[in-house]
């Protein structure tokens, strides 16, 4: 146990200086962290009361909501914790960099599968802690619970990603021993967006937009629903928490401690399976991902002495071979381009399809779809491409190509999908609309035309003043946290600009006319996007020459 | 040629090289000598333009690293002391970029590409990814690719580690044609064998100062002892002794 305990401290302690490589720093920041956990704590706590007590009106007012609302927050948290424990456990158990350094001291596999686990399962512990714990503090209060109750409510929350984990577990390690680790990771990966996505069809299901439902069968697909969702494991949420509501007690405990013991039983045969399999398939898995072979056409991919410079050409090629090659920046690729294509229902295609008469049903849609994309496909791919040269930037920076070569070479391969993206979606948006409506969309063109250039400089910027290029830690950290963070600042800034121009541009459509609120609009983004642009590439241009490598 | 000025660099309260004043020709090997922390990385570093001055430069055939830092570093082929290259390019297609960035045309790259996978037994393996090599090999693919170029300086962190006897001994033979063809050479090493027979001159640095510069029988005339050899004269000069009568110690 001293040395399980041994390696959970150290894990510990690089979770906390994860927030700030500072001593001094760190209580803050994670004070901060804490401070903002318990406000979305007491919002979810205050929505959860309100939803516990909401009287719909008839047909709905018959059914009652309480079950299908903890049945449906658990389910989601569950399957949400069983796909996200894939990628949490491929990377901890088999990509984490100190599984080397670790088999090779005299712990048993056993303690390093169980210490990896375990910590895997405190970290992830936090989401239900922080999502689905309010609900059931919501539900106490709504019906005046005793402490007993949010005593075993607790510990169901901290212990309910056990099950999933360990399941997960049961499933990986035999995979692990014949797949490759980073194509499993891939696969996880896109298995999670499709949740999203299902997650998303699911809640359309009702709208009447589509005519999949009829309003006034509503209420008995609830009850439908009601039947399924109570055959599954989340039931016991809803089983417990209403024996406590009914006055039993020491049944709902009961319950609890009884679903905390299957997750300890799973967890005790993943261990005993662990035991067997987990190092073998660990060095399998290493073998079969370095023996990979690929086909010499070097000389023609290169792109080099066409129509870029030799030096831009050569980093841009070199760039989209590491991108198709190395899966974790493949995967985040594909993912921003599923995501792109989910958002094209969402935003345009769904809502298009009847759009309303004011200028503002128009335009608003297509506008929050570009920013949203455009920061997907080039504010986030920007900042992955910047950074993907990682420990080898000394080769780029030892060379003969100078700072501003580097820099234009990170941007043009996301700044140009994001042009050709956008052009592609105003045509389709233009095509859904049709009719008079579709002059309006014009006002939208300068965002399209615009945005990939401010959320690439943005990027490559926010890359440059925090330029990590050594290897990370933790394989799923790509982009360092601080630059993810002021990356996504930035990305809440321009949503909150692009609304705000949004709505100025319906106004300006009334007020001056479509023509003139296009040039106006034109003149106003794509001159702020350039003011902001340039100055934003001139610094990290900047950045780059003034940059020190070390090992 | 290589020239520091007053080269120092501190990291913090870490004074990392101090006033470190070198001069190597062309056609010079030079041994850079010091124990681990020593500050041979961080000089390494400063000399190819990887790291900043905190005051003082370099001068790589004359022209200051600081002032014109593309000019300066296209002359120059670095093997550092860890094979970190794109493990997820082919060997080949590793040393095409590398031609791309240099301004080496196509066919010179092609032809000095073929000789230098001939060279170093990785004809069979030009074609896979540097993922799959062993750390010998991508030593060998970040030598083939600071020969590419041509450059007429050549800097090298620990060569040597990492490759197999017959590699070492043909980076020494390698290392040496090159100086006679009039190349610079200027390397760190920890193998005191490596220095002793190759280099032409060698400094030793001990906490950042270069207290110790000259050709080998130069350095052998300053020695306590006139037979020493360059190891008992390195633990001389940097406080080895101790390290000695330890391992006698253990011994007894």
């Amino acid at each position: 146990m001293k040395k399980f305990f041994a390696i959970f401290e150290v894990y510990f302690i690089s979770m906390l200086t994860s927030f700030s490589r500072r001593k001094l720093l760190r209580i803050p920041a994670l004070t901060a962290l804490l401070v903002v956990g318990g406000i979305v704590f007491y919002f979810l706590t205050r929505f959860a009361v309100f939803v516990f007590g909401v009287n719909l009106p008839a047909p709905l007012s018959t059914i009652d909501f309480g079950p299908i609302i903890l049945n449906s927050i658990m389910l989601a948290m569950l399957i949400f914790l069983f796909l996200g424990s894939f990628t949490i456990i491929l990377s901890t158990l088999y990509l984490s960099s100190d599984i080397k350094s670790l088999l090779s001291m005299p712990i048993s596999e056993r303690i390093i599968f169980s210490a990896k686990f375990t910590f895997a399962n405190f970290e992830e512990s936090l989401y239900p802690l922080f999502l689905v714990y309010p609900f059931f503090v919501g539900f106490g209060i709504k019906y005046h619970l005793g402490v007993l109750f949010y005593i075993a409510s607790l510990f169901f929350s901290i212990f309910l990603p056990l099950i999933p984990f360990a399941i997960a577990a049961l499933i990986v390690i035999p995979l692990a021993y014949r797949m490759s680790v980073k194509k499993l990771q891939t696969i996880a990966l896109v298995l999670n967006m499709l949740f999203g996505v299902f997650i998303y069809l699911v809640t359309q299901i009702a709208n009447p937009a589509f005519h999949i439902v009829n309003s006034n069968d509503i209420p008995s697909l609830l009850n439908k629903t009601q039947g399924i969702l109570k055959l599954l494991p989340t039931n016991v949420a809803v089983s417990f928490s209403y024996a406590f509501k009914d006055g039993y007690s020491f049944r709902g405990f009961t319950e609890v401690l009884l679903f905390i013991g299957i997750g300890a039983v799973l967890f005790f045969i993943a261990l005993v399976f662990a035991q067997k399999n987990y190092a073998a398939g660990l060095f399998r898995a290493e073998r079969i991902e370095s023996v990979k072979f690929i086909s010499s056409s070097a000389e023609k991919q290169m792109l080099g002495g066409r129509f870029l410079s030799r030096h831009i050409g050569a980093l841009i090629s070199k760039d989209l071979k590491v991108l198709l090659r190395d899966p974790r920046i493949k995967t985040s690729v594909f993912m921003s381009l599923g995501y792109v294509g989910f958002f094209l229902f969402v935003f345009l295609i769904f809502p298009m399809k009847n759009p309303g008469k004011s200028s503002y049903e128009v335009t608003f849609m297509p506008i929050l779809y570009f920013v949203i994309v455009d920061f997907m496909l080039c504010g986030q791919n920007a900042l992955i491409m910047l950074l993907s040269d990682r420990e080898s930037i000394w080769v780029p920076f030892m060379s003969g190509i100078q700072s501003n070569e580097f820099i234009w070479s990170k941007f043009l391969l996301p700044f140009i999908s994001g042009e050709i993206l956008n052009i592609l979606l105003f045509v389709i948006s233009i095509f859904l609309v049709k009719g008079s409506s579709a002059k309006l969309l014009f006002v939208t063109l300068p965002f399209a035309i615009f945005l990939p250039l401010l959320f690439t400089a943005s990027a490559i910027f926010v890359g440059m003043m925090f330029p990590n290029f050594k290897t990370p830690p933790d394989p799923r950290k790509l982009v360092s946290g601080k630059a993810a963070l002021l990356n996504g600042l930035l990305y809440f800034i321009y949503v909150v600009i692009a609304v705000a121009m949004g709505i100025f541009s319906s106004f300006l459509i009334k007020a001056a006319g479509i023509s003139s609120a296009v040039i106006i609009m034109f003149f106003l983004v794509g001159v702020l996007s350039v003011a902001i642009s340039f100055p934003l590439i001139t610094v990290a241009i900047k950045k780059y020459k003034e940059m020190e490598i070390s090992n | 040629m290589i020239e520091t000025v007053n080269l120092t660099k501190s990291f913090g309260n870490l004074l990392a090289v101090s006033n470190l004043n070198i001069k190597v020709n062309s056609g010079e090997i030079y041994g850079f000598l010091g124990l681990n922390g020593a500050g041979k990385t961080t000089t390494i570093g400063m000399i190819t333009g990887l790291l900043k001055p905190t005051s003082g430069t370099a001068l790589i055939d004359g022209i200051d690293i600081l002032k014109d830092p593309v000019n300066a570093k296209s002359r120059i082929g670095l093997i550092p002391d860890t094979p970190n290259v794109y493990k997820k390019l082919t060997g080949r297609e590793f040393l095409y970029f590398v031609a791309d960035i240099y301004d080496v045309d196509r066919k010179t790259a092609k032809e000095k590409m073929n000789d230098l996978f001939d060279m170093f037994s990785l004809k069979d393996k030009a074609d896979e990814l540097i993922e799959s090599y062993s750390h010998g090999m991508r030593q060998k693919i970040v030598i083939a690719g600071a020969l590419i170029h041509n450059p007429s300086i050549l800097v090298l962190d620990e060569p040597t580690v990492g490759l197999d006897p017959k590699s070492a001994k043909l980076v020494k033979d390698l290392l040496r044609a090159l100086a006679g063809k009039g190349k610079t050479i200027f390397m760190s090493t920890h193998i005191l064998e490596i220095a002793e027979r190759m280099c032409d001159k060698v400094g030793i640095v001990d906490e950042g100062k270069l207290i110790a510069e000259g050709t080998i029988s130069e350095l052998k005339e300053k020695a306590k002892d006139k037979t020493a050899n360059l190891e008992d004269l390195f633990l001389e000069l940097t406080g080895g002794e101790d390290t000695k009568d330890l391992i006698k110690f253990l011994e007894e």
